[in-house]
């Protein structure tokens, strides 16, 4: 027992100042005079959590890791100066905070500031290309962390796949003009915007969820307003699908009588549907179509557990009929289809809901975005993001009381998650596993790398299992260890740190000299611990000490870019690299 | 000194067995070589193949009894066969053939390693190969907010402690749908990849060893999948990818199919544990100039039955346990369209093979191609929910005990199986 405390001391101290060469070596032997596993399984998930009491570093980095990309180098002082509050106050504030930098960089992306009906003339593979790389350089360069920590939230929770049809046009506005102007405002608000989005609208179907009794009339001449407007023409870039445009006028005359007039009308409407059906998608018969009305509530909102049924679902699917999509392959617009709408009374969570047209659904939209399920679901899911895996139901009826007396205010949401006692709680110190994403922006934000070509870091995050904006399923990416752990991940991510490390990257340089300064390569002494602070800010499991004092491969052959050769930088890299690829690294 | 993985494994089991600490995977390692463990030659194997795109399968295995069939494709249907001939379907049953660029699985289906299912697919009508994609890989049509993949849910219904980390493995970039989920599965593009990459020149022994050290001792989860993805990169080298040379004149041709089941066999052989193996193929989206017997859809399904194929021919005895099963999201338009193609449709085809497999003919309830026959007027019918075929071939080839987990929401009944599997 006692032998026991000696060692957790030991560590500990080693852990809270960083230790010197002597006390590292100390430890290292008296662990092997004591001969007991060499990580006591208590201190599994990291030595930290052995303290009791966080010192004020560790509550720092802890905050750096949970609510920015991680620390780069200064940070750690730069938030002790200005002081912890000030700095959740900051980044709770994005508006406030200067950014012109990463502003102006983006500004190479042309795609993000063109509107929807240009891009559908461009080739969807550089949309995407441009979107994955403007998301990597914000995570990394962006002074507005939080905002960017909160946007790729919202992105998963609120997912749309890039890959479905016409969500690769649309998923630039999307990403523009509906997740990021509402990512610290009112949930209602980002509710809403997801509901009236057209990729949304397409990549749950909702854009065909009708009436069974269409009024084609009804349809057809808003159609033929709309194209009036802006003549159309097909886009040779969408596959497979390809839209007429509809002749303005053509088939909508005459004026008769008799047989022939009778005639007339019947291929009146038959021309009616037609040229509906067309704007409706071919081949398509119209009905009501649940999948978003069932996801809203599933995923958006209540929770899969958070008290509606089967009926609400369909209910709700007709407060929703009519939001679809203009020309969802030429232009791709929200539009309320009054003639696709189902009319009469509708019951939703038993309330009775007829408003009419599309405040139908606008009534549903708002039920939903202030029901005590939504308060409950929307801050589980925050504090899992945040604090754990497994959320403390404390923290999380606070967030959800936090919800229901600010409507709904993200910002506010924030704030009691980050300053409640459960963020700070020693047992979530690096609980949390980093998603790929994280783990590359870390890495690159850690030893101050420099991209001016992210594609590179877009394919390795792709590799380590999260190709960006290509989740398929309607619940995004995952945000639990469970998931992202796996031999051929783990494998990834240790090439990730590697190449890095080692500069290979291209379109990224990292000067691992200037990570230690004075360091002297053949003296390792002089900046293993120095990096140790810098990367994994003092904290270090004894396996990673040991690994980290193995004598040096002899790497003489390779050379790297600009940065000297291998025989010089060599034993620098390889310490980077397994700082980067340690399993302390993998954890936030 | 440090006392190493190879340590044990040199020691054997007995050390093992005293070592509480050793990694699991270690303890799986020694088991391969233990008579009682479970024989890594004799597991069964699937080998999941999904054409992407919705291939046609009314010209793949083409109904040549049905006047309707030729009546509805005049420009794009292929011939019924004719004895001598080149350019048409070979008989299989006197009612369907085979396109003549599958002539490589007629002997396979005479020896009776090969069969086919006809009219099978999903009771989802979408005709979007997104949603159709994900239905068939999350096998919960209908429902989108599925997380996992039903061959990933296999691995859960039939867990395995001994489980190699090479018990799925997707030959892609990414992990597709239907391997996500909460057992472990590898996506790979080659096997080649599967190291630490220190670049062409680098000496990657010295990097590779001080990782292993980093997660040599450590409880926590990251450690212990960190021992045993240097495990998997160890069995890998001693699988010795470079110098693999195909068994019995096996020619696999030069695409990224052959490619992939090259590998999947090189792994079969390697014994490294391989349950189940997924890769897919595109190409099959063919809206304008199909082509018949000859042609654009002709071209692809050469490559793909040639791969398949050399597979079998190299794989050889080991055919024994393996099944070879391809999906494709849905069928085409049973009419050809004014482009000389056709339009997404609705009932498709599979193609089964292996030693488990009755194989020697078509399965079907075949719904036939008269107008009123066609599913909305148009498509080939559902006769076969794919999850049946799915279902049997997880029940009655993988022996899995709990089709519930596999498929939530579908009551898995065997008097639905087709009993393609022996």
């Amino acid at each position: 027992m006692n032998r026991r405390k000696i060692h957790y001391s030991t560590l500990d101290s080693t852990v809270r100042g960083i230790s010197t060469k002597v006390k590292t070596l100390a430890l290292i032997s008296l662990t092997a005079i004591l001969s007991i596993p060499i990580v006591p399984a208590s201190t599994s998930r990291t030595n930290v959590s052995a303290a009791t009491v966080a010192s004020q570093d560790q509550a720092i980095v802890h905050l750096l890791n949970r609510i920015t990309y991680g620390p780069r180098p200064g940070d750690v002082e730069r938030v002790k100066e200005m002081g912890v509050n000030a700095f959740i106050e900051e980044q709770l504030h994005p508006e406030r905070i200067e950014d012109s930098k990463i502003t102006d960089r983006v500004k190479q992306f042309e795609t993000l500031n063109e509107n929807t009906q240009e891009l559908y003339s461009m080739q969807p593979k550089e949309l995407v290309t441009e979107l994955q790389q403007a998301k990597v350089l914000r995570a990394i360069y962006s002074e507005r962390q939080l905002n960017e920590v909160m946007v790729d939230f919202w992105q998963n929770h609120f997912n749309v796949f890039v890959g479905k049809g016409a969500d690769r046009f649309l998923m630039t506005a999307y990403d523009r003009d509906t997740i990021r102007p509402h990512a610290m405002g009112k949930f209602k608000d980002l509710l809403l915007a997801t509901a009236e989005s057209p990729a949304m609208l397409f990549y749950l179907d909702n854009w065909m969820n009708s009436t069974p009794n269409v009024d084609y009339a009804e349809v057809a001449r808003e159609v033929r307003a709309e194209r009036q407007q802006n003549g159309q023409m097909p886009n040779p870039n969408f596959p497979g699908g390809i839209n007429r445009p509809v002749r303005p006028g053509g088939g909508f005359g005459g004026v008769g009588g008799g047989i022939g007039a009778i005639r007339r009308q019947q291929q009146r409407q038959q021309q009616q549907q037609k040229q509906a059906q067309g704007v409706l998608g071919k081949n398509r018969k119209l009905g009501i179509n649940e999948n978003y009305a069932r996801e809203i509530m599933e995923l958006h909102t209540l929770g899969v557990n958070g008290g509606y049924t089967q009926k609400d679902v369909i209910e709700v699917a007709k407060c929703l009929t009519g939001w679809s999509i203009r020309q969802p392959r030429n232009d791709g617009e929200f539009v309320f289809r009054e003639g696709m709408h189902e009319k009469g009374d509708k019951f939703v969570l038993g309330q009775k809901i007829n408003a009419g047209g599309m405040r139908d659904g606008l009534q549903v939209i708002d039920l939903l975005a202030h029901h005590p399920s939504t308060a409950k679901f929307i801050s589980t899911k925050l504090v899992r993001r945040f604090v754990s895996d497994n959320p403390p139901q404390s923290l999380v009826d606070k967030v959800a009381q936090t919800f229901m007396s600010t409507d709904g205010d993200i910002r506010s949401m924030l704030k009691t998650i980050f300053t409640s006692q459960e963020f700070n709680s020693p047992d979530n110190y690096r609980a949390k596993m980093k998603t790929p994403l994280e783990m590359a922006i870390s890495a690159v934000r850690a030893v101050g790398g420099e991209a001016t070509d992210a594609s590179a870091i877009v394919r390795q995050v792709g590799r380590m299992g999260m190709p960006l904006y290509q989740a398929q399923p309607p619940t995004g990416y995952p945000d639990v260890a469970e998931s992202w752990i796996n031999t051929g991940l783990l494998l990834e991510r240790m090439n990730f740190a590697l190449q890095l490390a080692a500069n290979k990257l291209p379109g990224v340089s990292v000067d691992v000299k200037q990570l230690a300064p004075g360091a002297n390569p053949k003296e390792p002494a002089t900046y293993t611990d120095h990096l140790i602070k810098e990367i994994l800010h003092g904290s270090v499991s004894q396996q990673t000490m040991v690994a980290l004092n193995k004598p040096m491969p002899q790497l003489t052959s390779t050379r790297f870019d600009g940065n000297g050769t291998v025989a010089d930088n060599a034993p620098l890299v390889k310490t980077v690299a397994l700082l980067l690829g340690s399993p302390e690294f993998q954890r936030r | 000194m440090s006392i190493s993985r190879r340590f044990f494994l040199k020691s054997g089991g007995i050390a093992m067995a005293s070592m509480a600490a050793a990694p699991m995977f270690l303890r799986r390692a020694v088991a391969f070589g233990n008579p009682d463990g479970k024989s890594a030659g004799g597991k069964k194997v699937l080998i999941a193949i999904f054409q992407r795109g919705a291939v046609d399968g009314l010209n793949v295995v083409v109904p040549h009894g049905e006047e309707d069939y030729y009546k509805l494709r005049p420009s794009i249907a292929v011939p019924r066969p004719k004895s001598g001939e080149k350019d048409c379907a070979i008989d299989l049953d006197g009612h369907f053939g085979i396109h003549p660029a599958f002539a490589s699985f007629k002997p396979i289906y005479d020896q009776g390693h090969l069969a086919f299912i006809h009219a099978v697919g999903s009771p989802d009508n979408t005709r979007s190969h997104f949603d159709a994609q994900d239905y068939m890989e999350s096998a919960t049509p209908g429902s989108k907010s599925t997380q996992d993949g039903w061959l990933n849910r296999y691995l859960v219904s039939n867990t395995d402690p001994k489980a190699s980390p090479f018990r799925a493995v997707a030959f892609s970039q990414a992990l597709p749908r239907t391997l996500k989920g909460k057992a472990p599965a590898v996506a790979m593009a080659n096997i080649s990849d599967f190291q630490i990459r220190t670049g062409p020149n680098g000496n990657g022994k010295g990097i590779e060893d001080a990782f292993e050290a980093l997660y040599g001792s450590g409880n926590d989860i990251v450690s212990a999948t960190g021992r045993e993805t240097f495990e998997a990169i160890d069995m890998l080298k001693k699988a010795n990818p470079q110098q693999y040379q195909p068994a019995n004149g096996a020619q696999y041709p030069r695409g990224p199919l052959g490619n992939s089941l090259r590998q999947i066999a090189q792994l079969i052989k390697a014994d490294v544990g391989l349950e189940v193996a997924f890769t897919d193929v595109g190409g099959w989206d063919t809206h304008a100039n199909e082509g018949g017997a000859t042609g654009q859809l002709a071209n692809r399904l050469t490559d793909f039955s040639q791969s398949i194929t050399a597979l079998y021919q190299d794989l050889g005895d080991k055919m024994e346990n393996v099944v070879v099963l391809s999906m494709s999201e849905f069928g085409r338009t049973a009419a050809e369209n004014g482009a000389r193609g056709t339009d997404h449709g609705h009932a498709n085809y599979m193609v089964v093979l292996g030693g488990p497999v009755k194989g020697g003919k078509v399965y079907s309830h075949w719904p036939g191609m008269k107008r009123e026959q066609l599913y909305e007027g148009r498509d080939l019918a559902v006769t076969t929910d794919f999850r049946d075929v799915f279902g049997e071939v997880s029940m009655k080839h993988l022996g899995s005990q709990n089709a519930g987990i596999i498929f939530p929401g579908y009551q898995l009944s065997s008097k639905n199986f087709l009993n393609f599997i022996g």
